[in-house]
């Protein structure tokens, strides 16, 4: 069964860059971006001590503010960054939606790329080519697709990276921010592609700014603070209780 | 849509931080070889793209092998007093194993620092990059043995059946090759001065090894070579085509060397792939 499981997880980033110490734990703690452990190796604690337990059927949106541990909490899910501490168990397949444009080679032609981005989210030769020319027509790019895409308008290959890296259902979907892509037409077309994605798949999670977005798209909701996880719920509740914290941070 | 049936991605993800990480390190190297329709793509992408706009391509290695092997050949040929026909064989055949080694020394070096802004945003196995390098060095060669056979054509020598030899050790070279690179990339993740030592080294490891002159020439010294195991690593494949005596000591010092380095590096990679994403 589709589940993500994260146990008092820990994610240090190392500062191995000769950073002056002399300087660090003077001034008042800022509010944004994890914790500085100047102790042994200097180290920036980017969340700590995460548990979360996620069923088919949820949503979870990330609320926090910059440097508050979303994306990295998003990696770390992904299985891009192995934590110091604690255990991680996803069971079904993660397909990460952020940086949909990696991986894309400019002298390859559109369809070319198609097979180059498939193949790097895992798909099967045989997956790519059933999937090839639904992607092909929901991109309407016609004859380019045929072009390298270094002809491309950066909106062309934007449509051929998102048509391509929203073609295959995975289980456990992450996304970094919505994906605006294109133009006016477009844009819209995207936003439902996108949404039966999320809403197929078994777990969504989602880091956002826009409550807007929240409110249409997660049905549970936690906030991050400074790497940890102050709140976990219902989405409604915690932007409830991200308006406090923000409240006692202003200065 | 395309549903979740026949993939290659793994359907679970499991990692606990307080376990060894050897057995995820080792099930990355599983993984990596599993992605290899990927892989192979993007090493053939990136020798492409490379000879992208020039008119003979690929064949500028042949060109580049062929100068400095002629250049190494008949200047030192002529120093030593050596018959041209044979000097410019032994020289093109080095050279062409040199050049391979040396590109899986700095390739390795750079195989997780360059290849980060790819592991960094989306998840992969990380011995990829280091089969990539293999294949990468495939293409490669291929191109400069080209330079070889011409010269076999020019100036033929009758192969004995030892010659046969050379293939098993250019396939040793590529073993060894692979687990460096993994060893080096993990070393020049954390410590960058790494790179910069090695490539200091390389010039010097050129000239001190056998590629374009003859060890004999050092007379009574000439057993100090013994102790150069790049020297090894080059007759494994030129000994047994060029039928130099003596390849048994070549193959035992190769064949070593191979069967350590997978340890080394395994040690190295199983204890800190987990700190890749961190370190580049």
């Amino acid at each position: 069964m589709v589940k993500v499981e994260l146990n008092n997880v820990d994610v240090d980033y190392p500062v191995h860059t000769r950073a002056s110490r002399r300087f660090l734990g003077k001034s008042e703690t800022p509010s944004v971006g994890g914790y500085v452990v100047t102790e042994g190796q200097l180290t920036v604690r980017a969340l700590e001590n995460i548990s979360l337990s996620l069923k088919p059927g949820d949503r979870l949106g990330l609320l926090g503010r910059n440097g508050a541990g979303k994306t990295t909490l998003l990696k770390t899910i992904a299985g891009i960054l192995p934590p110091v501490a604690g255990t991680i168990c996803v069971e079904g397949r993660i397909s990460p939606l952020t940086s949909i444009l990696l991986g894309l080679d400019g002298e390859s032609t559109g369809y070319e790329n198609i097979g180059i981005r498939g193949r790097l989210m895992g798909m099967s030769e045989a997956d790519i080519r059933e999937a090839t020319p639904e992607i092909a027509e929901f991109t309407e790019l016609g004859d380019f697709l045929h072009l390298p895409i270094k002809t491309y308008s950066s909106g062309m290959r934007m449509r051929l990276s998102f048509a391509t890296s929203t073609a295959f259902q995975p289980d456990v979907l992450l996304l970094d921010e919505w994906l605006g892509t294109g133009d006016i037409v477009f844009r819209e077309k995207a936003a439902k592609r996108l949404r039966k994605l999320i809403f197929e798949s078994g777990i969504f999670v989602f880091a956002s700014h826009s409550r807007d977005m929240h409110q249409r798209l997660s049905n549970k909701g936690a906030v991050i603070d400074k790497g940890r996880m102050v709140f976990f719920g219902d989405i409604e509740d915690a932007f409830r209780v991200q308006d406090e914290i923000n409240e006692t941070d202003k200065p | 849509m395309k549903g979740t049936s026949e993939t290659n991605l793994p359907q679970r993800y499991f990692y606990d931080a307080s376990r060894s990480n050897l057995s995820h390190a080792l099930k990355d190297l599983a993984e990596g070889l599993g992605r290899f329709r990927l892989l192979s793509g993007m090493a053939v992408r990136n020798f492409r793209n490379q000879y992208k706009g020039a008119i003979l391509g690929p064949f500028w290695l042949t060109i580049t092998t062929a100068m400095t092997a002629a250049g190494l050949g008949v200047l030192y040929g002529q120093l030593f007093g050596l018959p041209l026909s044979e000097h410019l064989t032994y020289v093109t055949t080095a050279i062409i194993v040199w050049t391979m080694i040396s590109a899986f020394i700095t390739g390795g070096c750079d195989v997780f620092v360059g290849n980060s802004h790819i592991f960094k945003e989306f998840p992969l196995p990380l011995s990829l990059f280091a089969y990539r390098l293999v294949l990468s060095q495939i293409l490669i060669v291929f191109f400069r043995l080209i330079v070889l056979a011409v010269l076999l054509v020019i100036f033929p020598i009758s192969f004995t059946q030892a010659a046969w030899l050379a293939l098993p050790g250019f396939l040793l070279l590529l073993w060894i090759g692979f687990w460096g690179a993994l060893g080096l990339g993990v070393l020049n993740a954390r410590y960058r001065d790494f790179g910069q030592l090695v490539a200091a080294s390389l010039t010097f490891i050129f000239f001190v090894t056998p590629i374009f002159w003859l060890p004999g020439r050092l007379g009574p010294y000439s057993f100090v070579v013994d102790f150069n195991p790049f020297y090894h690593m080059i007759e494994v494949v030129r000994g047994p085509l060029l039928g130099h005596d003596n390849i048994t000591m070549n193959f035992i010092v190769t064949g070593s060397i191979a069967a350590g380095v997978p340890f080394v590096s395994l040690f190295l990679f199983g204890r800190w792939s987990n700190r890749l994403p961190y370190w580049c």
